[in-house]
This record gives C-alpha cells, sequence and structure tokens, in this order.
C-alpha cells in the first residue's frame, strides 16, 4: 500500500476533495497558529514575505 | 512546485522539493525509512497481528535528506506533518490551502492559481494517480528500478515486502 494511501486511507481515488480538506484541517490543528501561514498561491508575496520575515 | 520557486526567490535556497532532488541521491532510501513508518504504524492500526516495527521518523532521520536545504516542501514531509514538528519544533510552516470556493473569482487578473478542492483533485489526477497506474500497468521507469524501496512506498506493493 503507497504512502498516498496509506496517509488518505484509500480514499485518493474516490474522496480527493474530503481528503485535502481533512489535510488542511489537521495542519492547522497541529501547528501552533503563530507558526502557520494559511496561504494561497496566486494572492502575492506581501504575507508570505511578512511570515518569513525576509 | 510555485512555492517551492518563492522561497528560493526569497532566499531559503536551495529549499528542498522532491522533483528536484538528484536521482542518484542517496535520499530515496533515507525517505523509504522515513515512510515505512508511518506504513508500518498504519499496520498496527489495522490489525494488532502485525508488531515488527520498522523505518524510522526521528529528528536525525530528517536531518540526514534535509541537511544544507533552508525549506522543504510536498509530499513526503506533508504526510509526515506531525514528525516534522516534532524535528524541528521552531520551524514556519505554510499550508497552501485549498480553499471552498475561490477568493480570486472576481479578479481581473489572467492567471489563476487558486486551487479549490476539485481543481486539486484534478491535478492529482493528472499527476500522481496517473503516474501510480503506469507503473501499476508498466513497471517502474528506466533508471528507477534501482530505487525500487522508495517507489514501493509511492506506487504500492509495499504491504508484499513487508509481510
Amino acid at each position: 500500500m503507497p504512502l498516498t494511501d496509506v496517509y488518505h486511507k484509500g480514499r485518493l481515488e474516490t474522496h480527493a476533495k474530503e481528503e485535502i480538506l481533512e489535510h488542511n484541517e489537521r495542519i492547522k490543528k497541529l501547528i501552533p497558529s503563530e507558526q502557520l501561514l494559511v496561504y494561497e498561491i496566486g494572492e502575492g508575496w506581501d504575507r508570505l514575505v511578512e511570515f518569513l520575515g525576509v | 512546485m510555485s512555492l517551492w520557486g518563492a522561497l528560493e526567490i526569497l532566499g531559503f535556497c536551495p529549499a528542498y522539493h522532491p522533483m528536484r532532488s538528484p536521482t542518484e541521491s542517496a535520499d530515496w532510501e533515507a525517505w523509504a525509512e522515513i515512510i515505512e513508518g508511518l506504513l508500518q504504524v498504519y499496520l498496527l492500526y489495522l490489525s494488532l497481528l502485525r508488531q515488527r516495527l520498522i523505518g524510522n521518523d526521528a529528528p536525525e532521520a530528517f536531518d540526514k535528506i534535509l541537511q544544507g536545504y533552508h525549506a522543504v516542501v510536498d509530499s513526503p514531509v506533508a504526510a509526515k506533518a506531525e514528525a516534522v514538528y516534532a524535528a524541528y519544533p521552531a520551524a514556519k510552516f505554510i499550508l497552501v490551502e485549498c480553499f471552498a470556493s475561490s477568493l480570486f473569482e472576481n479578479s481581473e487578473t489572467s492567471f489563476q492559481t487558486t486551487r479549490d478542492p476539485a481543481k486539486w483533485e484534478r491535478s492529482l489526477r493528472e499527476t500522481v494517480l496517473k503516474a501510480r497506474r503506469l507503473v501499476q500497468e508498466n513497471g517502474l521507469p528506466e533508471g528507477m528500478e534501482g530505487k525500487s524501496r522508495w517507489a514501493s512506498t509511492y506506487f504500492g506493493e509495499h504491504l508484499g515486502t513487508l509481510s
């Protein structure tokens, strides 16, 4: 059983949308909010630059 | 890939991208060691009959691969987030979220990179799932045969080698 199947409980072929949302929630629960930037590709550099302190 | 490019531009150079790691690198074996830990945990969860604990996702296992890099993106670290956080508790994490609806729906910009879950699913079908099917049907591509331990963690047949 490949990694992707294990991590996504074998649901990647059938429930990919649900699985990615679950992954998002899992990361948000795991990482303290001050250490986590929830970012959207295409939103621009500002928040990324500020978060990384560069 | 976009996030990887952005991090390098911002000075986190080099940043580790799994698709950019050299094919001759020992990374393949090292990732396999880390990933097998996850597989085994799942096996134990599924069946208490399997007692053999292999795989190693201790902090040093990540250092072995990521030494010299200033950032890392994509799978397999995404699927090992707990272990990565344990290894690097002070690290900054970026979640490229797939929103249920696009924030950029009304944007006049010509590019559209926002990923909603449906788009992510489509992309997944075109890449990872497609690659997996090809490997399952035709075997590993030329040059990857020697990396079969790593490949099995991505493309399957792993249970066969463990049981």
